[in-house]
């Protein structure tokens, strides 16, 4: 007998679980400290993005 | 992993998912521990081996090269082990809710977040694709293989090994792969290195020579940098799911990215002390590009055999984290549309899952192939996106995995809190500093 003979489980269980994820989950309710660190990583986004663009538009500069 | 139009009765992802279950449950209820690791690691060992990829395999030996034997080896166990704390939330995060960390945003906080990560990770994943592309090319350059025969020898093994249409055969494919990152360690060992000199590096964290400078201070962003991505928080969350894990696998899942953290450190520390032979001699590495500039600089001081391993080491790194990178930018892109996004899926219900994963990996070789594609720019700006954009990935992972509402008992409690927020934070304030020292250079006195 072979010792790593698979045991599938019931085909109600998979479908079951793929009911589940079809479905998205709820918004999360966020309390005043979350949405303060949410307003200070908005800020955080709007300074390092245009760094990441300065440095790959520099970098390029720098070839020729 | 599922989405939309999916079957009532188990499709061919989920009768596979379930064989591989099978097995496990077989193992665990035989008592077989060892059999019962090996079918359930994976997503830890690849996600720490494969953020040892080429550009961070040649951020250690710059380190070697710079510093020697000293201060960084006991630094790089140090991000290491707050690698493994970040990444052991993923575990948890991935088990409790059965669903990718790009769903879990884009779900819990909204469109703008969920676009916003979506766009960071698939940035950052295209441009370091790249690199790892022309670690490939560097690698394969050493031995004089053409850059299109390699870069298009490493296309059609990450293809091959997603079409197989099976997340355990492209897991086991990707993990035998990957234990070629220990190839660094023989190269270390022909270094011939100071071993009382590694023991005392490791007990005192010196010597430093040169003390705090510039290149020291970049040196240490970059390591960090080497051991900590975007990338890694989304890919290890989404192969847990892929992979079926449930809470019984939890210590499994954890011991799998110890074990992979353990690993990659190793490689890392053998990378520093290969390279720094090139430190004893008096070998400067500034002008240093790729890693066939390392292994060509090793020679004299380790031997063809030694700078041979290093060499394929270096396309091994580049290729690994080919394949875990093009699976977790496919991986998110199937999560955020709602479509089928598994590697056990056929063709036809991961279509959005597979071309996502199969073009990227085309077009950052095709990039490569370009001629006077402007290729240091692309690395410059992978290392400032890496770590400016790391910041918002490690707040979210630590606010989804204090969501008591989608990850119950498996949040983190106050002690984990602790230290997993100090990392984050830690992890944040040098990606961040990391990334403004390479914008602005003279920000540091020489």
């Amino acid at each position: 007998m072979n010792r790593d003979a698979p045991t599938v489980p019931a085909p109600d269980e998979s479908v079951e679980w793929s009911r589940r994820l079809r479905e998205p989950l709820p918004r999360r309710t966020l309390s005043p400290g979350i949405l303060a660190l949410l307003w200070i990583l908005r800020i955080y986004v709007m300074i390092a993005v245009p760094l990441v663009i300065y440095a790959f538009v520099t970098a390029l500069q720098q070839r020729h | 992993m599922s989405g939309a139009g999916v079957a009532e009765h188990p499709n061919r992802e989920e009768q596979l998912r379930a064989i591989d279950r099978g097995r496990v449950e077989a193992a665990r209820s035989g008592g077989r521990p060892f059999s019962l690791f090996f079918l359930l690691a994976g997503p830890g060992i690849l996600v720490m081996l494969g953020e040892n990829d080429g550009p961070s395999m040649l951020s250690y030996a710059t380190t070697g090269a710079t510093f020697g034997i000293g201060f960084f080896i006991p630094f790089i166990i140090l991000t290491f082990l707050m690698a493994f704390t970040v990444q052991e939330m993923t575990v948890r995060l991935g088990i409790a809710t059965r669903r990718g960390h790009a769903e879990l945003i884009f779900d819990r906080f909204g469109p703008f977040w969920g676009y916003f990560s979506m766009l960071d990770l698939a940035a950052g994943n295209v441009l370091t694709l790249i690199t790892e592309f022309i670690a490939i090319r560097a690698g394969a350059a050493f031995f004089g293989i053409p850059a299109q025969f390699a870069v298009s020898a490493g296309v059609a093994f990450v293809i091959i090994a997603i079409s197989m249409r099976r997340y355990f055969t492209w897991e086991r494919a990707a993990m035998a792969l990957a234990a070629f990152n220990l190839l660094f360690v023989p190269a270390a060992l022909l270094a011939h290195p100071d071993w009382a000199g590694l023991a005392h590096a490791l007990g005192t964290w010196s010597p430093l020579p040169g003390g705090v400078s510039a290149s020291f201070m970049t040196l240490l962003l970059a390591d960090v940098g080497a051991t900590v991505t975007p990338w890694m928080i989304f890919f290890q969350q989404s192969a847990v799911v892929d992979k079926g894990m449930g809470r019984n696998d939890i210590p499994q899942g954890r011991f799998d990215t110890l074990f992979g953290a353990t690993i990659a450190a190793t490689a890392a520390i053998a990378t520093v002390v290969a390279a720094s032979a090139l430190f004893v001699n008096h070998v400067s590495v500034i002008s240093f590009s790729d890693g066939a500039d390392f292994a060509t600089a090793l020679q004299p001081f380790i031997g063809h055999t030694g700078a041979s391993l290093f060499a394929l080491g270096i396309i091994e790194a580049g290729l690994v984290a080919a394949m875990t990178i093009s699976a977790s930018s496919a991986y998110a892109l199937g999560e955020v549309l709602h479509t089928r996004h598994s590697l056990n899926a056929n063709f036809r219900d991961g279509k959005a899952f597979y071309t996502c994963a199969i073009a990227s990996v085309v077009f950052a070789a095709a990039i490569v192939l370009i001629p006077n594609a402007p290729l240091l720019a692309i690395t410059l700006a992978v290392n400032v996106i890496a770590t400016l954009l790391m910041a918002p990935a490690l707040l979210f992972l630590l606010l989804l995995a204090n969501d008591r509402e989608i990850i119950g008992p498996l949040a983190n409690n106050a002690r984990s809190n602790w230290f997993g927020g100090a990392i984050v934070v830690a992890i944040a304030l040098m990606g961040s500093a990391y990334g403004i020292i390479s914008v602005f250079p003279n920000l540091i006195p020489k």
